[in-house]
Parts: C-alpha cells; structure tokens; sequence
C-alpha cells in the first residue's frame, strides 16, 4: 500500500548512508559494537536516583521524599559531582561511575510534556516529536536496517509481551519468556520441516510468512543453543528477580554471540504514586544489582557493548498526598560502557519555583532524541536520521 | 473470499457459501442490516463509567467497581469474540476496517467507556451506507471529538489561554478524507479547524461527555478550504457549515480515489490493480460515496476472484485470530486467551495510540517473533487450550485427516512441505492427539497466515 503510507518519514540520508553500516560490518564481527536498553517502564523519578542534592531547591520542594545528602552514616546518597548524588542502594553503578564508564544525562526527555505512559513509551519507542508525529517504525528497528548483516539474531526484545515498540518493524525476535517456547518436539519437528521446506517458495505473501516463520524457528534454535553453551557467566552474580533473570539471559547471549546488536529490554514497576521511598528502595536495588553483574560479567565482549538506561518521563518535584509522586516531564538517563565520556551530561535547569515546567515538573533541556543519536551514531556508528530532528551534537562517546 | 471478507469459516458456513455461490452469498450479506454490537448488555456509557473506575478516582469505601484496566480487557476481548461469533461476518470485518480507518486510542481520557458506543452508533450502522453518513458520525461522536482533542477546539479569543486545536482538521484531511497527497495546504488545515470550532462535548450524565455544537465557541469569520469560502451561504453560518465541509470532503475525488484504493488493498491485492482502483472510485463518485455499492462492484470485478491474487495478502494477528478459531467453529469459553495472543502480537483491538489505526503493512506483521506467536497460539487452540472448544471429529474427522486440513483449513493452498509436514505428524494412526497436532500444524503453516 505504498501509495497509501502515511508520512513517509524515511530520509534520503537513510539509503545514503547505509554504508556506513556496512562497513561496520565488514570488519571484524567480534568487535561490532552491541546496543542493550533498558527502558524503565512507569517514569523513573529521577529525583531520587541521580538527586541533585547541591540544589538548594531539592530539599525545599521535596522534604521526606528527597535523599540525604552524601557523606558519612546510614542511608547518605553517593556522590558523583558537586551537584548530584546516587541513590544509596546503587553502590554497584557508583563503582562503575568512578571507573569513568557511566554517562549521565540529566534533565531529559520527550521536547513537549505528554504525561501517558503508553504514549510517551510510544513516542520515545518510534523517536518521534510530539503526540501522532511519529515515524513508521521504531527507532531500533531504524537502526536495525540501517546495520543490516545476516546474522541469525539480529535484535531482541524481552521482558515484554511480544516485541518492544522501539524493535517492531525488523526481525527482532521475542524471547525469555517460558511459555514462549514450543515444547511440543513433533509439534516443532513438523514446523521445522514445513519452514525449513519453505524457502523454494515463490515470492509473495506465503514466501513472506515462510521466511518470517523460518528466521523465528532459526531464531529460537539459536538461542537455545547459546544457552545450553558453557561460558564464565556467574549466576550468583544476578538478582533473582525477573530484571536479574533477564539480564542474565542476555549477558550470556551478547557474550557468546556478536551478532546480536540490539537488545531492548523492559523493567516496569516504576510508577511510584505512592510509598515512593520504600519502593525506590527495593527498584534502585534491584536495577543497581541486575545492571552491575551484567556489565561485570561481559568479560572480552564488555568492549563493545553499551548499555543505555532510560525511561518515558519523570516525576513532579512536589510529592502528592500518597507519599508518591505524579507524572512529570523530565527525567534522566544513562550510558554504561567503556567508550562512553564518564561524567554528569546536559544542563540543569534548577528546581527553584520559577525555573520548573508548569510549576511542577523538572524542565527538559536536553531532548531524548539527542540522546539516541549519540548512541546511533557513536557508539553503533549509524545514521539514524529520525525524521524532523537534527541532533545537537551531544558528545557521549570518546571518540 | 470467505477469510478475506468473514474471516473464514467453519465447514457449515463452507458448505453454505458453496450452496449458494459465493458472489451471490457475499452481495447477501452486503445488502443485510446492521446487526450485533460489541458488548452482549448493551451497556451505555455512562453505565460502564459507573462500573469501571478510571485510574486516580477516588474510590467510596465499599466501592465495588473494578478497575479501567478490567474494561480495558474486557473491550479486546469483545472485539475478538464478536469478530469469531457474529452471525454477520462480513459486517464485523468491515467494521473492524472501519474501526482502523477512523482509529481512536481507548486509553486517552474517557475513551474507554465510549469506545463500544462509538463502534456500535457511529461506526456499524454506516458500513454499507453513504460515506459522508460515516464522516459525520465520526466526527460527532465524543470519542472521536477527545481523541483528535476538537472537543476543546474553540475560537481564538474565547477564554485566555484556550482556543483553536487543529488535531481533527489535520487527521480528518489526511487520514480520514483526501489523503496525505490531497491538494490541501496548512492554511487548508487551519481553516477546516476553524470551521469546526464548536464542534465540542458537554458533561452528560456520569462524567461521560456528549456532542454539542456550542455556537459560543464558533468562529463566526469567513474561511475558505481548497478555494471554497465558507459559509457557503450566510444562513449556513454556525454547525450546517462543518456539515457542508464534511459532505464536500467526503465526495472529493481524492477521497474517492483514497477510499477505493484502500478498499482494494485490504480485500484484493496489496498494491492492487490500478484497474479496479479505478472503477470503484467511479463507482463511488457515480453512487456519491454509497459504500455499499462499492463493495458490490468490488465482489463483482474479475480481479476480486483472480487466483492471481488469492493468498497474497498477511492476516494481520486479529485477522489471524479470528479466522483459526472460526475455521474450526471454535467456541469461546474464555477469551483471555485471545486477548493475550493478541496483546503479544502487538495488536490490542483499540489500543493503537496513533490515528493512522493498525496498519496493514505485512513487514509490520511478518516477522520472526510475530509468526512463532502464532505457532504457538495454533497449538494451543487446537490442543483445546486457548480457552476455545471445538469439535476435532468435525474439523478433521479420523476417517480422511489429511484431506480435511488440506480442504478445509488451507483451502487447498498447501505447499508441498506443508503437506509432507502434515502426513509426518498424522502417521499411519488417527488417534486424538495426533490430529490435535495436524490440525496445529496447518494452522501453524505459512499458507494459513495469508489469504
């Protein structure tokens, strides 16, 4: 239905500069560099995970809410900078952090405030601007063509129920989930048998679904295989929550296999309404732990592979009468990796009452979409394009 | 034609089109009333907005309502079911079209609890009718008014900060009417919005809001849309104005040409021929949008029936769905299972948050995760667990297994791996499971996710 596609966003930079991809490919497999996100499903209040405790406005607006400052005793935030500290239950990253490989973003997100979850996920997902002005596919999927290669998993998404946003649009494939699997062997004999039959037939939509079908079952095979492979992966090391599991799955698929570039993962939970404290504790925890034993159990491929950690927005700087907070606009994200620019990125746009959005929410001064691009284009060496954005030429990467 | 237009069906219904022939079965059901609604009570709005609680309202204590996640639920559920049950396949397959072509997203505001209303007044009764009947009643109805915000769209100056929204007049431009590649300019757009200015809701009973043109909030100035100043006369000045934009939109020869086109694509050939595009756009402008009338021209165009085409066009995963759990007359007995599979195929009836509606793009859809889901939902369906009943002797009876699935479920489209695939699992024997798996896999196979 070309004729009928509605905003046909993709630029001519795209079939340009696809090259670039291929030539990234072209060169040593072992050393293509893989792109892991974690999206932080719910808005992440990041108020209280990278807190800007030498914001005098911070404990003013926030009270009980608020971390205490770093220093000595029980409870005090790690520091990072001068301006902001680190949840206290996230020793693990703030490790990693003084190594000089995580890259904070402060103040960002979506360039206009849309406060539904599902349709800033939507958004950020497909790297679009605003409500409806969204690009046909995700910006993952974009990036998937854009790197393009045969290896048998290209990308994955898991975690979610059937495949995040960001990947709909490229063969990515679903997994870590049980009953995904077809454990039925004869059932699964019978599917090899009439996809593995299926590549001989004439193109159109029968050859579509057959080779769709045939990347799936390859796909899942594939995995497998890696999973039952040996390798130095320490089990202990993972939380044993869904978050830890996943990763654990994951850290041994991009370890033993190259090939896998892009991996979305899902981590809900995080729409703190109330009891905020207590339940950052146990999610701060959880992801510190998850995040930590992933990046230290990568061994050679810890190289090549970035970790972005994001979510669809932030929270109001006030809490709200359920110990909680609301829906804000902006909130932070990071970058773990051994070429990332280690530090604190974007300008602070201050929590005084005259310098927040609205009156209530953190000002976005970095767009999300700069963000992704620095990723694209500096650490997976893509274009990207997203249509009707030019990057700004955020630098999150050593060159 | 049956999995195209009714999302296939079981071997009665089968044997009912062949009876009949089935062009004259299918101008049949293109000329019956409308029949059947989404949720089985009826229940209005405002009853559904008193059971289910939007989430941040304030719940009495000893409130028994259930969450908007449950009508959330239950919404996917219906459209599944009523999709599989409807004695009129045809209309619930049009209607579904329908639904795609004039999207709205249930999550934004009170959609929820108008989203049944919305498919069952302003959508279903119009199906066969005059284009422009549809577009008005789309464009009237409070769900359709929150979701392209024209509920709030008011004359600049009316009140500080409130004023002209051009959501609407933009997606009824470009998805609704003309088409992206229409004609229209953005001074276009901003005029349509000014025309409809006033076309807002009001609190109706139970928070639920309803249609009112508020003459109030109504641009009283002079516009003009591709060339046509509007008020077309001074006593037209008010709503009769968007009324006379939405019925010249509706006949323009660019939505004719859009509507024929996307007619095509959906039931014929995707791109589909320039010459059937062409005489159902003919056939729109001569019949002045008659739908109904269109869809008999399509059924009575040779491309319609070529075997060219057949088999070329993906299921979507509702499409999918549907036509596995009617192709083995599949009772539903809990429908969880179908909302699940359609939750993880990415296709949760009503919760496309961009008005382009599911799209019918087949590499959105035919991908490797996208067809394992639906491997694995045709083994649950026909091992009896998706929560759907059947009867296995009916659909392959122990006496000709192989030629029952191959007849019946892949209407003889069956490649030859498929056909080797099916004789391994059936072995020599017919017992029970092994034609449970059969049947699994021919559902489970490349041919029955086209058609």
């Amino acid at each position: 239905m070309a004729s009928l596609r509605r905003r046909q966003f993709l630029p001519l930079a795209f079939a340009a500069m696809t090259t670039v991809g291929r030539d990234v490919v072209a060169r040593d497999p072992a050393r293509a560099p893989t792109l892991v996100v974690v999206f932080l499903r719910g808005a992440m209040d990041a108020l209280s995970v990278v807190a800007p405790y030498g914001d005098d406005s911070y404990y003013r607006a926030r009270s009980e809410l608020a971390l205490p400052p770093p220093g000595r005793g029980a409870g005090a935030s790690l520091r990072l900078d001068d301006r902001f500290a680190l949840h206290p239950n996230m020793p693990g990253l703030h490790r990693i952090y003084r190594e000089g490989r995580v890259a904070f973003v402060v103040a960002t997100g979506l360039p206009s405030a849309l406060r539904s979850h599902f349709e800033a996920q939507y958004l950020m997902e497909h790297g679009g601007r605003a409500e409806f002005a969204v690009p046909e596919h995700g910006w993952l999927a974009r990036v998937d063509r854009q790197l393009g290669g045969d290896a048998p998993v290209r990308a994955l998404s898991v975690g979610g129920a059937g495949v995040a946003a960001s990947l709909v649009g490229t063969e990515a494939v679903a997994a870590g989930r049980r009953e995904q699997s077809i454990d039925d062997p004869k059932f699964r004999r019978a599917l090899e048998r009439m996809y593995g039959g299926a590549s001989g037939v004439a193109p159109g939509a029968p050859a579509m679904t057959a080779q769709a079908g045939a990347r799936g079952l390859a796909a899942a095979d594939h995995l497998a295989s890696l999973s039952a492979r040996h390798d130095d992966v320490r089990d202990a090391d993972f939380p044993r929550d869904p978050l830890g599991r996943t990763m654990r799955q994951v850290a041994r698929w991009v370890r033993l296999d190259p090939g896998i570039r892009l991996v979305s993962i899902d981590a809900g939970g995080w729409d703190t309404h109330t009891n905020q404290v207590r339940r950052l504790e146990g999610l701060t925890r959880g992801l510190d732990g998850a995040l930590t034993a992933f990046v230290d159990n990568l061994g050679a491929a810890r190289s090549r592979v970035c970790v972005l950690v994001m979510s669809e927005f932030g929270r109001t700087v006030a809490g709200n009468g359920t110990k909680g907070t609301d829906h804000g606009w902006a909130t932070a994200a990071w970058l773990i990796g051994d070429r990332v620019r280690g530090g604190i990125h974007g300008r602070w746009p201050g929590l005084a009452p005259g310098q927040l959005f609205q009156g209530r929410d953190v000002a976005v001064t970095t767009d999300y979409r700069d963000v992704l691009s620095a990723v694209a284009n500096q650490h997976l060496e893509t274009p990207l394009g997203l249509p009707g954005f030019r990057p700004s030429g955020l630098r999150l990467f050593r060159s | 034609m049956l999995a195209r237009f009714a999302g296939s069906g079981d071997p009665d219904l089968v044997a009912r089109v062949a009876a009949e022939g089935p062009r004259d079965w299918l101008l049949a059901q293109l000329a019956r009333p409308p029949s059947g609604r989404l949720l089985a009570d009826g229940a209005t709005p405002a009853a559904l907005a008193a059971t289910y609680k939007r989430p941040g309202a304030r719940q009495r204590r000893m409130d028994m309502s259930l969450g908007f996640g449950a009508l959330l639920r239950r919404l996917s559920e219906r459209q599944a079911v009523t999709a599989i049950e409807s004695p009129a396949p045809v209309e619930a397959s049009l209607v579904a079209f329908w639904f795609d072509h004039f999207n709205v997203y249930a999550r934004k505001g009170p959609i929820a609890y108008l989203t049944a209303d919305y498919v069952d007044r302003a959508l279903r009764p119009h199906v066969l009718g005059p284009f422009e009947t549809l577009l008005l009643a789309t464009a009237r109805h409070p769900a359709m008014l929150h979701y392209l915000d024209n509920a709030h769209s008011v004359r600049e100056g009316l009140r500080d900060g409130r004023g002209l929204n051009e959501n609407y007049a933009r997606e009824l431009l470009e998805l609704h009417t003309l088409g992206v590649h229409g004609g229209y300019t953005q001074a276009d757009v901003r005029a349509t919005a000014e025309v409809l200015t006033g076309w807002n809701t009001v609190p109706d009973d139970a928070m639920v809001r309803a249609y009112r043109f508020r003459a109030r909030a109504h641009d009283p100035g002079t516009k003009t849309i591709l060339g046509v100043r509007y008020p077309t006369r001074p006593e037209e000045a008010g709503e009769a104005e968007g009324e006379t934009l939405l019925r010249r939109l509706a006949l323009h020869p660019a939505t004719a040409q859009r509507i024929a086109t996307k007619l095509a694509a959906r039931f014929v050939a995707d791109p589909p021929p320039p010459s059937l595009v062409s005489a159902l756009a003919e056939e729109y402008t001569a019949r002045r949008g008659d739908l109904g009338a269109v869809l008999r021209a399509l059924v009575s165009r040779p491309e319609f029936w070529a075997p060219l085409h057949r088999g070329q066009l993906v299921k979507t995963p509702l499409d999918f769905v549907v036509s596995a759990v009617r192709t083995v007359g599949g009772r539903v007995v809990d429908p969880k299972g179908l909302r699940r599979a359609l939750h993880e195929m990415n296709m949760s009836p009503f919760l496309c948050p961009p008005p382009t509606g599911y799209e019918r793009d087949p590499a959105r859809w035919a991908n490797g995760a996208g067809m394992m889901t639906r491997m694995r939902f045709a083994r649950h369906l026909a091992a009896g667990k998706a929560g759907i009943t059947f009867d296995l002797d009916r659909i392959v009876p122990s006496a000709r297994p192989l030629a029952a699935l191959t007849e019946h479920v892949l209407r003889g489209a069956a490649a030859a791996s498929t056909v080797a695939a099916l004789r391994d699992v059936l072995g020599g024997g017919s017992d029970d499971r092994g034609r449970r798996r059969a049947l699994a896999v021919a559902l489970a196979s490349p041919q029955f996710s086209t058609f």
